[in-house]
């Protein structure tokens, strides 16, 4: 049965390697758990979170615009990320930073 | 016993008879297990950790809306919640966010006044802040090219430079949440913003009993109607769902991939071939019964299923865990220039990961056994009579 | 006893359809243990159908069937696939070989579901490739062999679980006349080994040589003479 032995340690070590995965998840992700939560509580002040999600679009798309759900660019409190936009296009132009528009407006 | 063994090793045999074809679902296998369990690992830890962080977050947030628009805040509210019972404390903030044209990124802001230095863990060394001092996230100082000492200019909304320097960086253990954090003293904030000295962005209100939280928020919007209230667990709530949005837009992404699983399934649903056919009679010439052919094929099919999910998890795992998902990171951690590389903590939930095998290894065995069933129990003579 | 003893044996493909075709009308025959006994006849005569039949890989439509003493008209299909197994060898027109499969795997695929130990099965599967000898062939693929090789390979697998009965159905349809003299040396040899052998023919020099004990001629499904010759 030389295939079957073959696919045999092939098994064993997908099964360990998965094992491992397991384990390691479990103990190294309880010890980066309690690691993190001492480093995250550290820096809470520093964390705004009325953008919902701390990463999230709305940290930096403060156009604004429409604040219903549905919006094109929805800017709310507890709004949900948006496409396109949101990861598609460039930020919007700020006071004081030259665009194309800008040019145009001025003409 | 051995008879199974030898039908494992026929059933193998089998499979690497047909290599392309085989190895093509095997991959295509591990492929859709893959992007299910790196968008749920990734998911996972990334709402973990905002879940984590969000326990820390002050109960309520308060802003300021006329006519739908946020303005700022006037600090005398914070005066009118502070006397509410139940509320610990109330800290109005300055922060706000700052779009960088030299890195194309956008920075956050934050004014640190003494109530919020006293909390923050940083090395004693860095506090406290001196009026244009600067502690900057790790992506700022690379992106920008920065050093401890080095000078950070920024500019006001009517384009007036204004110079810090950079006196420390944040622990790289939360680089998710510091990446593109810029903190200085409130005063610094509030020039850099141009806000009047009696305003803030916004309030936060901490009370410590959470049954008290709905109570208080009645009353702050009595004192103060108009305002606009967010509550801690309502951003728990919609993180999860954000995060939730986001993993379902990645599971749509991949789409073709299940449309691929489905073809294959319906491939081995739809009947066996002339040659498969007649192989299966051949055997049963031999002497092999139904159940042995039926068994040989569902050995087949949890070979390819099994070896592939096995590949597919384990791939995801070392992608995310210990690569730190490069491939998937943009769409989780919103859109910013600026993507910390640390890898996230791992997580693993154990029931997803038996489910996900339930879900894929199961019924593409399942739905192979009728189309053999039909052709093992036709007499062999038949088949050979074509 | 007779090894094989078919009462009133018919069988009907399609019945009741308009493709309906009687194959066997209605035959008895008994056949003695270590005979060659010869089953001649035109093609469609219903040969290949008695075969299987006796095979246990068809059922008849009407009449009974023995096989070495037993009853098997009625069997279950698992119970026929083990007897069938155990006692009865069949070498096919077409071989029917697994090609991609080597020789040796072709043998051993044959016995699997005894679930024989690995060391006899492989000494078992020498054996009869040196007694057919085509050892030299054991790591070939089955598609790679010559007509002859294919034959001997296939006549070997019928043998793997050194059954009582062997079937044969038109052992000489693929082969030149010096491979067809070398098989019919080969089923006197395995007639005076114990074995008893059923050939379907139409080869002259089967049905008229002096290999068959008994020679059993169907037309239109139907015994219509028979020749002793021992």
């Amino acid at each position: 049965m030389p295939y079957l032995r073959v696919y045999a340690v092939i098994m064993a070590c997908l099964i360990a390697l998965f094992a491992g995965v397991i384990l390691h998840g479990k103990l190294v992700g309880r010890a980066s758990q309690g690691k993190i939560e001492a480093a995250l509580q550290g820096i809470s002040p520093l964390l705004m979170s009325p953008d919902p999600g701390l990463n999230n679009s709305a940290r930096y798309i403060r156009h604004l615009v429409l604040s219903y759900p549905g919006a094109a660019f929805p800017d709310f409190p507890a709004q949900q990320d948006y496409l396109p936009a949101g990861m598609v296009w460039a930020p919007p132009g700020f006071p004081g930073v030259r665009t194309a528009f800008e040019v145009e407006g001025e003409r | 016993m051995r008879a199974f063994l030898y039908q494992f090793d026929f059933a193998l045999r089998s499979l690497l008879r047909r290599k392309v074809k085989n190895f093509s679902i095997l991959l295509l296998f591990s492929l859709i297990v893959f992007l299910f369990s790196a968008v749920d690992f990734l998911m996972g830890s990334l709402y973990q950790q905002a879940m984590t962080a969000l326990q820390f977050q002050p109960e309520i947030i308060i802003q300021n809306l006329k006519a739908g628009r946020q303005l700022p805040v006037p600090l005398a509210w914070a005066e009118k919640i502070r006397t509410i019972t139940g509320v610990r404390k109330v800290v109005p903030r300055v922060w706000g966010y700052y779009f960088d044209r030299y890195t194309g990124a956008n920075y956050t802001i934050v004014g640190l006044d003494r109530e919020m230095v006293k909390g923050l863990g940083v090395p004693r060394e860095l506090l406290p802040l001196r009026e244009r001092e600067v502690l900057v996230g790790e992506g700022i100082m690379e992106g920008r090219q920065l050093q401890v000492g080095k000078r950070l200019q920024l500019e006001r909304p009517d384009e007036v430079p204004v110079d810090f320097t950079v006196k420390g960086t944040f622990r790289s253990r939360v680089s998710l949440w510091t990446y593109d954090v810029v903190a200085m003293t409130e005063e610094a904030a509030r020039y850099l913003f141009d806000l009047a000295d009696d305003e803030a962005w916004d309030l936060a209100v901490y009370v410590p009993n959470p049954v008290e939280v709905a109570k208080v928020g009645e009353k702050i919007l009595r004192r103060i109607p108009g305002a606009r209230l967010i509550a801690k667990d309502q951003l728990i709530r919609t993180y999860g769902t954000s995060y939730g949005f986001r993993s379902g837009l990645m599971i749509a992404v991949s789409i073709s991939c299940l449309l691929a699983f489905f073809i294959l399934a319906y491939d081995r649903a739809a009947g066996l071939s002339r040659e498969e056919q007649m192989e299966i009679a051949v055997l049963k010439a031999l002497g092999w019964e139904t159940r042995d052919v039926i068994r040989t094929t569902m050995l087949q099919s949890l070979i390819l299923s099994l070896t592939g999910f096995l590949i597919g998890l384990i791939a995801a795992y070392i992608h995310v865990f210990i690569l730190g998902a490069p491939a998937l990171r943009i769409a989780f951690t919103g859109w910013s220039a600026l993507y910390p590389t640390h890898p996230l903590p791992p997580v693993v939930d154990l029931t997803k990961v038996m489910s996900l095998m339930f879900l894929t290894v199961i019924p593409y065995v399942a739905v192979g056994i009728v189309p053999v069933w039909r052709s093992a129990i036709i007499d062999p003579e038949v088949v050979f009579r074509g | 006893m007779n090894v094989v003893e078919l009462q009133r044996v018919e069988k009907v493909y399609n019945p009741g359809q308009p493709n309906e075709f009687r194959a066997l009308k209605g035959i008895s025959l008994e056949i003695s243990p270590e005979t060659i006994t010869v089953i001649a006849g035109p093609s469609g005569s219903g040969k290949t159908t008695l075969l299987s039949i006796i095979g246990l890989m068809s059922r008849p439509t009407a009449g009974r069937v023995k096989v070495l003493g037993r009853e098997t008209t009625l069997l279950s299909e698992r119970f026929r696939t083990l007897f069938r197994r155990r006692h009865i060898g069949f070498l096919f027109q077409e071989f029917h070989l697994i090609p991609d499969l080597t020789a040796m795997e072709n043998l051993k695929i044959a016995l699997y579901p005894e679930g024989p130990s690995p060391s006899w099965l492989e000494s078992r599967c020498l054996e009869l490739l040196e007694k057919f000898e085509i050892e030299d062939k054991a790591r070939m693929r089955a598609s790679l062999l010559s007509g002859g090789e294919k034959q001997r390979l296939a006549l070997a697998r019928a043998l793997m679980a050194d059954p009582e009965i062997l079937l044969v159905d038109e052992p000489t349809a693929h082969l030149d006349s010096k491979l067809s003299h070398e098989v019919v040396e080969i089923f006197r040899q395995l007639r005076s080994e114990g074995k008893t052998v059923l050939i379907a023919s139409h080869d002259p020099l089967i049905v008229e040589g002096d290999l068959a004990d008994r020679v059993l001629h169907l037309k239109d499904g139907e015994l219509v003479d028979e020749v002793r010759r021992r």
